[in-house]
């Protein structure tokens, strides 16, 4: 029951980390073009949301499955044609979200299929880890993405569109610029609640590592070349060869 | 430890230039008042306590001891004033002030360290959001009311003239027009005899910065003079082009600001030649109505990708910058070949962001 | 010829200075993570230009028998035009791979410079003729090329500003930096690239 208990809440520690500590649009730059192109309103940004959910998923899992043994160089086709597909799979749901809006939307939905996020979450992590720790990567980063997606997409819907004529997806710099103050707010928060994990967000040292799993209830230690952050159940060792400095 | 290098312009310096803007605005305001109304006053007051207010609360929120004696936010304040018409509505002063404050300045330290000239980015935000009311300017003769009231009627401005191929006559009543400023447009940018008193102050307190003034007026008129608008004489049609919109504004007040332009003759020169060819060019092919601010802008941001001049080290010597440029390559080189670089990994070099 | 050509290069400058599509959002990620590595920055816009170039011809030559079959949706456009680029891509890899001998570095960079927003999206915002798609793919590269030189002077900026406020070092000072930038060149193509 212990054991349950512990698993549980590691896994909601690393959702929640990999969501919110180390989101992946405001510490780590990637899925920006989704978010300023695509996430004009809140039902775009939830529809942008479950299109990159799907579509990691599929990805991570692939990825993790069946092309390990791929050189890296091969591995990112097989992610954009996955994407594609996912896409391809989604066309009526999309059909239904976009409807009404301009003929760009559908093009942002088609290109979240080689959106970097998803190349970038399987080269770092999913490539070198099991697939349960990979689902969980998932969620955590379509978690993140999700939050920033449809905060962006109601700032653009309820305080852009009522300020101006002007409709929002046209004004990219408005979603860069509110995209720079929650980062700069998520930022004040980390270093407020989670200073430990403030380094990480810009050396990211612990992402590159292996890190040790410490199961409590069975005292027993086991390697798991994962990369997420996960500093609090975790020990960190450098992946390199060499250990890390001062330790 | 060593000395330290002087990178920045100085506190002293910031504060004077700061100091000279900010008095030649109320001398432009004056002479817009007498032409316009009281509804330039409210203007300018609206943007002033605007910019005052988020000013203070951004860096009281900040938690940072913030001297207001740089009259940095003032001179934006002002600027961005003169630089709206007359008969725009106050939300727009305000937020063009707000977003100079909280947008182009607060996120990258202060006034003496952002890359982009605070008013210029608050003026050009709300051209963007707001063209109508930025750029409705009041007929001559129906000044001192907001664009809102009843019965305001839009003037026709030198650039409509220009748009339509035609030109004011330089006639003793054209000139005379042009020298007062009685002609639609923004407040402080219509009247030449105001603007040459600029340049005077200019020329006794601070000629340097009229190299890049001088460089920006005479490659757009080189510009005009080969690329005509208008049909009549070629001296008409420059002289049409220059005072038209906020050209001649933009040079002695924006474009020589010495936070984002070059410290140095020849660079100031280059930078103000190109700007006004960028103006020109913007004119001919943009959307914007007026676009000579954003080519303010996009020198800001062009001038440190292909020199490699920042705000930052604009006064160190031209070795140490391209030293500097070396070993940042080869900082960027050692962590994409040697060490495996976190795709987050933005800014290895910050770790942290301690004050150095 | 001539006439073409200048068409060519008309659409190459329009696509150069006016559609500001990284600064859009189009390919936005790709510059800035290439924006880290400026050594490569020609390399990156080299390989940008042929893909963009590759597919949108490709995609335009190929644009008359897929319209013969049946009405497309986007998405339907999307999975032919990636396969298409899978097929340009791993021409283009096994040629970097076995003729010019590349190091494992290079082939990596070479996935991102092939499966990406900018490069995916050229064949949906070029004109309907042959000659657009050529000049918009090749002044797509070179706006690629001359987006990341500016976001790389932002970036330099930023590390050299030792005055930022601590909240703001780092990404949220890039992407304000980058709302300016787009702010700026919204005087050009007023707005995104589609819209």
């Amino acid at each position: 029951m212990s054991r349950i208990k512990n698993a549980v809440l590691k896994v909601r520690t690393s959702l929640f980390k990999g969501a919110f500590v180390h989101n992946p649009v405001l510490t780590q730059a990637t899925g920006i073009f989704a978010i300023v192109c695509g996430a004009i309103s809140l039902r775009y940004g939830i529809a942008l949301t479950l299109t990159l959910g799907a579509t990691l998923l599929l990805c991570e899992a692939v990825a993790v499955l069946l092309l390990k043994a791929l050189p890296r160089w091969l591995r990112v086709a097989f992610y954009a044609l996955i994407g594609a597909g996912v896409v391809y799979a989604l066309d009526p749901f999309i059909g239904i979200i976009s409807s009404g809006g301009t003929r760009a939307l559908p093009l942002c939905f088609c290109l979240m299929g080689v959106n970097a996020l998803i190349a970038v979450r399987c080269e770092r992590f999913a490539v070198k880890s099991k697939l349960r720790y990979c689902m969980v990567d998932a969620f955590s980063t379509t978690a993140g993405f999700g939050a920033v997606a449809i905060a962006i997409g109601l700032i653009n819907e309820f305080a852009v569109g009522r300020l101006t004529d002007i409709p929002a997806g046209r004004l990219p710099f408005i979603a860069f610029l509110v995209l720079g103050f929650i980062a700069a707010v998520h930022k004040a928060v980390i270093k407020k609640f989670y200073p430990e994990e403030q380094s990480d967000t810009f050396s990211m040292r612990s992402s590159t590592d292996k890190i040790v799993f410490r199961d409590p209830g069975l005292g027993k230690k086991k390697t798991n070349k994962a990369a997420s952050g996960f500093s609090e159940d975790y020990d960190i060792i450098n992946l390199r060869g060499a250990e890390r400095e001062g330790e | 430890m060593g000395k330290t290098e002087k990178t920045l312009i100085s506190k002293k310096e910031y504060r004077s230039y700061n100091t000279d803007t900010v008095l030649l605005s109320v001398g432009l305001l004056a002479v817009g008042f007498f032409i316009n109304g009281s509804t330039v006053l409210y203007q300018a007051a609206v943007c002033l306590f605007s910019s005052a207010i988020c000013e203070y609360l951004c860096f009281a929120l900040m938690l940072r001891k913030k001297s207001f004696t740089d009259l940095g936010f003032i001179a934006s304040a002002l600027l961005i004033a003169l630089l709206l018409p007359s008969s725009a509505p106050l939300f727009v002063g305000a937020l063009a002030s707000a977003f100079a404050v909280i947008a182009a300045k607060l996120p990258f330290g202060d006034g003496r360290n952002a890359p982009f000239l605070p008013a210029a980015a608050g003026f050009c935000f709300v051209a963007v959001l707001f063209p109508e009311q930025t750029f409705t300017y009041a007929a001559e003769g129906f000044t001192a009311v907001f664009s809102s009231a009843e019965g305001f009627e839009k003037g026709k401005t030198l650039l409509d003239m220009l748009s339509e191929g035609n030109s004011i006559r330089l006639n003793l009543f054209g000139i005379s027009r042009l020298l007062s400023g009685t002609l639609p447009g923004a407040t402080g940018t219509t009247s030449l005899l105001a603007l040459f008193g600029v340049f005077l102050y200019r020329m006794l307190r601070k000629p340097f910065t009229l190299l890049s003034s001088a460089s920006f007026i005479v490659s757009a008129a080189l510009f005009a003079l080969l690329f005509p608008r208008v049909n009549t004489d070629i001296i008409t049609g420059i002289i049409s082009e220059l005072c038209a919109g906020s050209l001649i504004f933009t040079a002695l007040m924006l474009i020589n600001d010495p936070v984002t332009s070059p410290a140095k003759p020849l660079r100031a020169i280059a930078y103000g030649f190109i700007g006004g060819i960028i103006s020109m060019l913007l004119r001919r092919f943009g959307s914007i109505y007026d676009p000579c601010v954003f080519s303010v802008l996009i020198m800001n941001l062009l001038w440190p990708a292909f020199t490699g001049e920042t705000v930052s080290n604009k006064l160190l010597p031209k070795a140490k910058v391209r030293k500097q440029k070396r070993s940042d390559q080869k900082r960027s080189e050692k962590k994409a070949v040697g060490e495996y670089v976190p795709a987050y990994d933005l800014f290895s070099e910050e770790k942290g962001g301690a004050d150095e | 010829m001539l006439e073409i050509f200048s068409r060519m290069i008309s659409y190459a400058l329009f696509a150069l200075l006016i559609q500001t599509t990284v600064f859009g959002g189009i390919g936005i990620d790709e510059g800035v993570k290439a924006a880290k590595k400026p050594r490569y920055l020609f390399m990156y816009g080299f390989w940008v230009s042929f893909f963009s170039l590759s597919l949108s011809v490709t995609a335009r030559l190929a644009s008359p028998l897929l319209e013969k079959i049946k009405p497309w949706s986007a998405s339907q456009d999307f999975l032919c035009y990636t396969l298409m680029l899978i097929f340009i891509y791993i021409a283009a890899a096994l040629f970097c791979r076995y003729i010019l001998h590349a190091n494992r570095k290079y082939m990596n960079s070479l996935g991102f410079c092939a499966f990406n927003s900018l490069v995916m999206s050229m064949p949906a915002i070029n004109g309907g003729s042959l000659v657009s798609a050529v000049g918009t793919a090749l002044g797509a590269g070179a706006a690629f090329t001359l987006s990341v030189l500016i976001i790389r002077g932002g970036m330099k900026h930023i590390n050299l500003n030792r005055h930022i406020p601590e909240i703001f070092r780092g990404t949220p000072a890039l992407y304000i930096y980058i709302s300016l930038i787009a702010l700026a060149l919204s005087c050009v193509s007023g707005g995104t690239v589609f819209i």
